[in-house]
């Protein structure tokens, strides 16, 4: 390898988002990748098992295998999926809801600056209030069972909207004033300049926004106790000291997390690959 | 009906850029607008193409389309050349034939080869070429071109030069340069441009004849290059 290459690849690992280690992560083969996860997973296990055996309260700690115990004995039992897929479409719901007004309402903004005017102090103060106290007025406004599907969309919204917005402010100047030269209709305009420039601010508030959702529904779940949900059976597992409970609810809610964040994403990510600066041949 | 500049003035924060400012254009034939760089030139040529509005006056336009080459390259980073040059002709055409309109464009500027690259895989010069196909495909009354040449290397200028000497027969083409090679082998006419506030020092007008005489074209670039200032002149 000469001077240079060495000197560009250099760069090229500098310019890549996550830097330096983001790149070595690029050039490891599917199975060293695969190999590094398994270790990093079995390091964090071997700290919980620690940690359970240093305090030796179940109260306090479960330990990892009745955790699996539990799950598995949990996922034999029809209630179970009951729970898991009742908040699974409350949350999707309510994250579904919330990119959908959130990009029309952006949308909506950037073509009118009285509207703008008009949602911005709403936005910012459903940004400033604790998720808690909408619940609570939640649980006095609907029936329990949409409490989760409104806790998620108020979380998720003003993440949306911002971002979206955000995306069209960024468009290419230049861009549009080449549009506006050539007459492009304002389908075209939207398809090849606001919707490539939207695309990365819009994956980047799904990518934070799914979190959320999980977080703010499970919790309006915990508060509103509605019929067959996950948040249902934390409370009644907090209520009976079942720590075990606790632990194989919540690994149920971060899998799920990081399923849907995934496949959404992930299919984010392939529609957007049409938008992607990489130099594609053919 | 030819291009009108009536009576302009336009100010950019406290600089007066244009002065009640006129001047008549062709109905057809290539003028150039020739001045080094911060003359207005490139105002000019956004104020025709009505990106921006003047202060005060009236630009007309005959019926029709107007075409540009910008200075930068505008083109879509995640498009090929092909589909940046058939995004212009999507409206008035389907899909099929505006793909074959876009690469008979990008051949009439030696690029068919690379349809399907990304600007991002295509040299400066060739960058230039895709907008310059852009611009010839959408066609209309009056071309703006602002330095259409730039990185582009010797060879392929002197392969479009005949190409856009045709286009000059049926439309105005107008040329913003500060290159006088360039703007002696294509204006007919050349306004060399001073200020601000901008004002056309001089008005020289190329006859035909010139451009086939080697001796009195490099005269006539000479002349142009001694009207730039020191810093300017290549």
């Amino acid at each position: 390898m000469t001077r240079s290459t060495i000197q560009n690849s250099k760069n090229t690992q500098n310019r890549l988002p996550g830097g330096p280690a983001a790149a070595r992560e690029l050039h490891r083969s599917p199975l060293q990748k695969a190999a590094r996860r398994i270790l990093v997973a079995a390091i964090w296990i071997a700290v919980w098992y620690l940690a359970w055996g240093i305090v030796q309260q179940e109260i306090l700690i479960a330990s990892p295998g009745e955790v699996l115990l539990r799950l598995w004995r949990l996922g034999s039992t029809g209630d179970f999926w009951v729970s898991t897929l009742s908040s699974l479409l409350r949350i999707v719901a309510g994250f579904l809801l919330a990119v959908a007004v959130g990009c029309a309402l952006a949308v909506l903004c950037r073509l009118s600056s009285f509207a703008y005017d008009l949602f911005y102090p709403v936005i910012r103060i459903i940004r400033a209030t604790p998720v808690a106290s909408f619940i609570i007025l939640a649980l006095i406004w609907l029936n329990t069972g949409s409490v989760p599907v409104f806790a998620s969309f108020l979380m998720v919204f003003p993440i949306v909207w911002e971002n979206v917005y955000r995306g069209i402010h960024s468009a290419d100047k230049n861009l549009l004033a080449m549009a506006k030269v050539f007459r492009l209709t304002k389908g075209s305009v939207a398809r090849n300049v606001y919707i490539p420039s939207v695309m990365p601010y819009f994956i980047a508030a799904c990518n934070i926004g799914i979190g959320m959702a999980w977080k703010a529904g499970i919790a309006a779940e915990i508060l509103g106790v509605p019929l067959h949900s996950i948040g249902t059976e934390l409370y009644r597992a907090k209520i009976y000291l079942e720590t075990v409970d606790v632990f194989a609810w919540t690994a149920v809610v971060i899998a799920l997390s990081v399923v849907i964040e995934k496949v959404f994403i992930g299919f984010l990510k392939k529609a957007g690959e049409q938008y992607s600066l990489m130099e594609q041949e053919g | 009906m030819a291009v009108k500049i009536k009576n302009i003035s336009k100010t950019f924060k406290e600089y007066e850029i244009f002065h009640h400012f006129s001047l008549r254009l062709p109905d057809c034939g290539c003028v150039c607008f020739f001045g080094p760089s911060g003359s207005g030139k490139t105002t000019l040529l956004n104020l025709i193409a009505g990106l921006i509005s003047p202060d005060a006056g009236q630009i007309d336009l005959p019926p029709g389309d107007v075409s540009v080459v910008f200075q930068e390259d505008r083109l879509l980073p995640w498009a090929s050349a092909q589909e940046n040059v058939k995004l212009v002709l999507e409206k008035d055409l389907p899909p099929k034939e505006a793909r074959a309109q876009a690469l008979r464009a990008l051949k009439a500027v030696f690029l068919e080869e690379s349809a399907k690259k990304r600007p991002s895989g295509l040299s400066g010069g060739m960058r230039r070429r895709v907008a310059l196909a852009r611009a010839l495909a959408y066609g209309g009354c009056v071309l703006l071109l602002d330095e259409p040449f730039s990185g582009m290397d010797a060879q392929i200028k002197n392969a479009l030069f005949p190409v856009l000497s045709e286009l000059k027969k049926e439309k105005l083409v107008v040329l913003v340069t500060h290159y006088p090679e360039e703007a002696v082998r294509l204006a007919d006419v050349i306004h060399v441009l001073a200020g601000p506030p901008v004002r056309i020092a001089e008005s020289i007008l190329v006859p035909d004849g010139l451009r086939e005489d080697t001796e009195k074209s490099l005269s006539l670039s000479r002349a142009l290059t001694a009207r730039l200032p020191a810093d300017s002149q290549s």
